[in-house]
């Protein structure tokens, strides 16, 4: 087991190289990435000064919507570097290229997601720019505890949003082409743009166990700005765990019961 | 030697919609119908040995490679390659078994063919010193030093095509499957891969099956054939032994200079029926009743040549004759 998780990392390390070069051969992307970046912050700024100029929402002022920001940066690179190329898999399910890595000693989506992401490092930059200007501006509860929960909230909320998105293009092996994929994970991901907290519960069950924008965003935001307890990120954090879970052992029956069924097109 | 690959009464069925209306109801309410890819399929190969698979296009030679890859999980049947189940003990399975789709690349698109080398070493477990003498032995082999370091789409297909034959046997793998590996190559860059693959072979002991529509191949590295039509072997053997088999009709054709005996050369274009055209003499015969040695004989002691030559059948001949015996 130990051995079977270095060649892992092995592998994944090799993926992500090939990534990064394929990134390079197109330079001018890295331009346009960061700049389509910048727009969207001053976007979301605008609106959001606007709406707080005329109502109120609970709990959030200015410096908590920067933070927010942030956070919201530093998860949607993430989401490009390492979902996006789920994407792929579902391409590569319905166009039988998957037959490649299912002849091989290796867990078929580990070298496809990894490969085929979007090296997108400027958008982790713009958010840590972000949580440091707020730092600096208005005065952030910050301390080593704080961090690691944080951290730990991120990486749980990347991998149940992981989860989701191999389940949703697991569900290619018995639709064959669609766009369900992009119909339902980016269709959740709309609710990006707003603070979880001030959805109804029905809507922050359903995020919990597609994409956790509570333990991506929200909370870290919370955390950050001191307006809840430090215990509280610890009692997300472990709630967090157990939809973990319960979601990749979904994700792994569908799989393995899609590749039975898979086909190997063409 | 032992069998390195048993496959017994192997069958897969493929779901596809049956024809009928295309409207929005009789699309949702129709019944998929079932195909047979492969139809019972029983073959066994030996330790080291090059099977050539053929057989007219849609016979179910792909699906028979993909089921034997692990990459497909049949409908019925069973198969042992090397001691494994090749559906159900994958990970383990294809540590030793190396694969080639001449249809599809096995190359990462955007970067070069030694970054995806290095991605396989990775998940073959290679250590470094491993991985770099195999390199070295297999990119000579194939003679690929030259462009192996450029990104694969700006390679040509014969290129490409030497790269994924690297990329699948860097892991000196014991079973090889190739499908279709020289589709599309000239006939230089055919003979090269040919020369490279009969030398693994040779050395590593690699069982292969070879799938091709290329004779030249099938009669340069195959010992024995397997021929699939319709998804059911329709014939199995020795190379030689189908010829003698199949290859009966052959061709004399001649020019004779100085009749000796009018009348006995007369009785002889009777008895062959030989067509004249111009001074040119074509008689056929077939070569199970007459030896060719002895119509040549009979042939020289009638007359002096001024040239001739004699046609065997070509195996694309061969087999283009077992395929029109299959009934429809
Ligand atoms: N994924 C699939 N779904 C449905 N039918 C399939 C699928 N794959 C193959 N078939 C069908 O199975 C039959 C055998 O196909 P296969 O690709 O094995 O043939 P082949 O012998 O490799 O042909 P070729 O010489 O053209 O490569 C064909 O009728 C084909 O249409
Ligand atoms: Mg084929």
């Amino acid at each position: 087991m130990p051995i079977n998780l270095l060649k892992q990392w092995r592998v994944i390390a090799q993926s992500f190289r090939i990534q990064w070069l394929q990134i390079a051969e197109y330079k001018e992307n890295f331009v346009f990435d960061v700049s389509s970046r910048v727009i969207g912050f001053l976007v979301f700024w605008f609106m959001w000064q606007s709406i707080l100029g005329n109502t109120d929402i609970p709990g959030w002022d200015l410096p908590g919507l920067l933070v927010l920001a942030g956070f919201q940066n530093i998860t949607m690179s993430m989401m490009l570097i390492f979902i996006y190329g789920v994407t792929k898999i579902r391409h590569m399910i319905t166009s039988g290229e998957l037959d490649n890595y299912l002849a091989r000693p290796v867990v078929p989506w580990v070298p496809v997601v990894v490969q085929n992401g979007y090296f997108a490092f400027s958008g982790v930059l713009l958010g840590l720019a972000l949580l440091v200007l707020a730092w600096s501006s208005f005065g952030l509860q910050i301390n080593p505890f704080i961090a690691l929960t944080i951290l730990l909230l991120i990486i749980v909320g990347m991998g149940i949003a992981f989860c989701f998105a191999l389940i949703v293009a697991s569900l290619s092996f018995w639709l064959g082409k669609n766009d369900l994929f992009d119909d339902i994970f980016w269709g959740i991901y709309e609710f990006d743009q707003y603070p979880t907290t001030i959805f109804p519960g029905a809507i922050q069950l359903i995020l919990a166990f597609t994409i956790p924008f509570m333990l991506l965003e929200t909370l870290p935001a919370i955390l950050l700005i001191g307006r809840a307890p430090e215990i509280v990120g610890v009692q997300w954090l472990g709630a967090g765990v157990l939809v973990l879970i319960v979601d990749a052992w979904i994700a792994n029956q569908i799989w393995k019961r899609g590749v039975k069924k898979y086909e190997a097109f063409g | 030697m032992p069998a390195a690959i048993v496959v017994k009464n192997l069958t897969k069925e493929f779901e596809v919609p049956a024809e009928g209306k295309t409207g929005v109801v009789a699309t949702l309410l129709r019944k998929n119908k079932k195909i047979r890819a492969i139809d019972r399929v029983s073959l066994a190969i030996q330790e080291g040995e090059i099977l050539g698979y053929i057989g007219p296009n849609g016979g179910g030679k792909s699906t028979t490679i993909k089921l034997l890859t692990g990459i497909l999980t049949p409908t019925q049947g069973e198969a042992t390659v090397i001691g494994f189940t090749p559906w159900k003990e994958r990970s383990e399975y294809t540590r030793h078994i190396g694969v080639v789709f001449g249809q599809k690349s096995l190359l990462n698109w955007d970067v070069a063919p030694v970054e995806s080398f290095r991605l396989y070493k990775e998940i073959y477990e290679m250590d470094e010193a491993t991985y770099a003498a195999r390199i070295h032995y297999l990119a000579k082999l194939f003679t690929i030093e030259q462009f192996m370091h450029t990104p694969t789409r700006k390679l040509s297909l014969g290129q490409r095509m030497r790269c994924e034959l690297v990329a699948a046997l860097l892991h000196k793998p014991r079973v090889l499957f190739l499908d279709e590996p020289t589709i599309g190559l000239d006939a230089i860059a055919k003979q090269k891969m040919r020369e490279a693959i009969r030398e693994v072979n040779r050395k590593e002991k690699t069982t292969i099956i070879l799938t091709t529509h290329d004779m030249n191949d099938i009669e340069e590295l195959a010992s024995r054939i397997m021929i699939l039509d319709k998804g059911k072997i329709i014939y199995e053997g020795d190379l030689d032994k189908m010829k003698n088999e199949f290859a009966q009709e052959h061709k004399i054709v001649f020019e004779p200079n100085r009749v000796k005996d009018e009348k006995k050369f007369a009785q002889f274009i009777e008895k062959y029926d030989a067509e004249q055209s111009g001074r040119f003499y074509t008689l056929v015969f077939n070569s199970k009743t007459i030896k060719p040695k002895r119509v040549l004989d009979e042939l020289f002691d009638l007359c002096d040549l001024e040239g001739f030559e004699v046609f065997a059948p070509t195996l694309e001949e061969v087999i283009r004759e077992i395929y029109a015996h299959q009934p429809a």
